[in-house]
């Protein structure tokens, strides 16, 4: 319980790369929505994320009190949320959620897990981070080290288990699923859906640049700068010498220089096949054009 | 033994083909009795106008006796209020994986979806939801067909919204069965998503093999052949005389009638009082009048279920 007395009531569970920043970005700038001052407290997750050490090394938030002084709710703020997108990922963290607060709201996106894959490849591979070629990590994760890449990109993409549990725990009107790709092209409707689904009284209106923020929007820039340091610090700290970091900084925020090798996407479009078909029908959505 | 699904509803949007198709699969059992409207508590019979009262005493079923035999007969519809006596519709299961029922009363019902939660939590629950205008006008139809009216289209309608009071067993609810929102959110509030599957109607009029085949998945059968799923029950009908119909029904003079001709001959002069051709399309006028009706929750209700209706407003 938060020293104001009050529990989260919005979870964007997931999945990594797939628009979560951008929707917390948005959602922070709404007057009604208290979002926490780090994007991802993965605080449901931390036993999961201590046992992986490849990101995480700096400690994830585990003490209840760390976790309830994020949130600095106002009383006219009825909304109160956070977007750690390991929640999605982790076995348990459902059922987690649903203890602290069953009445929560739990929000997923998902996108194209071939592209989510190769995402966060692109990222690492700015930072230095793996030392491996993508297709080394798909297609022939053999000894450990790979086979944590391995889990970071092409397991992650596994959506079906991961979202039935959170279908099987929450109350089918407390969870909407949203599309990576409805987000990138029918914006507007998709906070509006999201305006309704939370219940909120004025308008979701998108920030003009969710990137890089928002000058007029003090709060969430400050939030997203906190974010953005704090992510980087850690990726950086748990694999790169101290000398690399401020040339690595520079780099980050390049456009992708690099493309999926066809064997590659053959071999995950292959992969994640009937894994979508199940998804298809367990969220009663079209997702054709990723497997297609 | 108590049921693992439910079909709700809603009326009018298949849930009769529903219902002959789930009792078509070797690993299902169904309520031999269609609707036994068990878990409905606010209905109640006692409550009933005259005309929905005469509407269950002509279904003519000795329920106890029934329950006694081996219940090979099915029957659409009845109240089966007490508990022993809906254990009993579902003694016959043997090896069948799934054991379900279809009452379209549980969805427009205040109390059904809590009933069902509380008594049975891991229930799954199926609804199909048909474009409201379409469903309205099918019902019309229905009662066209049944001779439970003869009035014109918007006459029956409005006379049925301004009956006082109203509500299940006491008007058609021809308007209001279709604003699914709050019927919807009912559910949506009690049972967790991977509990509960809402299919659309104009799906499963497009496919029906694969809607029975997510269906069967959703309630954990093996998948049959698409191909089986074919046939069209409870099909609308005109009448050639709404007038007559309605008259000869009301006067209880056409079920004796039909039960006084020799069963050979009973659907040939059934059909006598039907036109072959297709069943009348509602006018434009009338169209409009429902989509404006309906504009409102179709708005609610695609923001409920994340899921775009836009073919409902076209």
């Amino acid at each position: 319980m938060m020293k104001h007395g009050r529990k989260t009531n919005l979870f964007i569970v997931g999945a990594a790369k797939a628009g979560t920043t951008m929707l917390y970005q948005h959602l922070s700038a709404h007057p009604q929505i208290c979002m926490s001052s780090i994007k991802e407290p993965n605080y449901f997750s931390s036993e999961g994320i201590k046992s992986d050490h490849l990101y995480y090394k700096e400690p994830v938030v585990e003490q209840e009190s760390v976790y309830s002084r994020l949130f600095n709710p106002s009383p006219g703020q009825k909304i109160i949320g956070e977007a750690s997108v390991s929640y999605l990922f982790y076995p348990g963290t459902a059922e987690k959620i649903f203890s602290y607060n069953p009445e929560t709201k739990i929000v997923i996106i998902l996108r194209d897990p071939v592209r989510r894959a190769f995402s966060p490849y692109l990222m690492d591979r700015k930072l230095g981070l793996v030392p491996f070629s993508f297709d080394e990590v798909v297609l022939k994760p053999v000894d450990e080290n790979k086979k944590t890449y391995f889990q970071q990109y092409v397991l992650y993409g596994l959506y079906f288990d991961q979202v039935r549990k959170y279908m099987d725990v929450f109350p089918a009107g407390q969870v909407r699923i949203f599309l990576f790709d409805s987000i990138r092209d029918h914006l507007p409707e998709v906070l509006s859906q999201m305006e309704n689904f939370l219940g909120l009284s004025s308008p979701l209106k998108p920030v003009d640049n969710p990137d890089i923020n928002e000058a007029a929007m003090p709060s969430s820039k400050l939030t997203a700068m906190l974010y953005r340091q704090r992510a980087m610090r850690r990726l950086l700290r748990a694999a790169v010498p101290d000398s690399l970091r401020n040339t690595l900084r520079g780099k980050l925020f390049e456009p992708p220089s690099e493309l999926m090798s066809a064997a590659s996407m053959e071999w995950l479009r292959n992969y994640y096949l009937d894994d979508l078909c199940k998804l298809e029908r367990l969220i009663q959505s079209d997702l054709k054009a990723w497997y297609e | 033994m108590l049921p693992d699904f439910f079909v709700v509803g809603a009326a009018k949007s298949g849930t009769t083909s529903l219902y002959h198709f789930l009792d078509r699969h070797p690993d299902v059992y169904m309520s031999p009795i269609k609707e036994p409207n068990h878990f409905c508590t606010d209905i109640r019979i006692d409550e009933f106008s005259e005309e929905f009262k005469r509407h269950e005493r002509e279904k003519n079923l000795d329920l106890s006796r029934y329950l006694a035999g081996d219940m090979k007969e099915k029957h659409w519809g009845y109240f089966v209020r007490e508990r022993s006596d809906y254990l009993k519709l579902f003694r016959n299961i043997t090896t069948e994986k799934a054991a379900g029922e279809v009452s379209n009363s549980y969805l427009f019902s205040h109390r059904a979806a809590a009933n069902i939660r509380q008594e049975i939590p891991a229930a799954k629950i199926i609804m199909m939801l048909r474009n409201p205008s379409e469903r309205a006008w099918s019902h019309y139809l229905a009662n066209l067909r049944d001779g439970k009216t003869y009035l014109p289209f918007m006459d029956e309608i409005k006379k049925d919204a301004g009956k006082n009071p109203k509500g299940w067993g006491r008007s058609y609810l021809y308007l209001e069965m279709g604003l699914y929102y709050a019927q919807v959110k009912r559910y949506m509030d009690l049972f967790p998503a991977g509990q509960l599957k809402i299919f659309l109607y104009d799906d499963f009029k497009k496919d029906p093999g694969d809607v029975m085949n997510q269906l069967f998945e959703f309630i954990g059968v093996p998948s049959m052949s698409g191909d089986l799923f074919r046939e069209k029950f409870n099909r609308a009908r005109s009448p050639v005389s709404s007038r007559l119909l309605y008259f000869l029904s009301k006067t209880g003079i056409k079920r004796k009638l039909f039960r006084a001709i020799p069963a050979p001959f009973r659907k040939s002069v059934k059909d006598s009082f039907f036109k072959s051709s297709q069943p009348q399309l509602p006018g434009d006028d009338i169209k409009q009048y429902l989509a404006g009706y309906y504009r409102n929750d179709i708005v609610l209700l695609e923001s409920l279920l994340g899921r775009s209706l836009q073919s409902w407003v076209e």
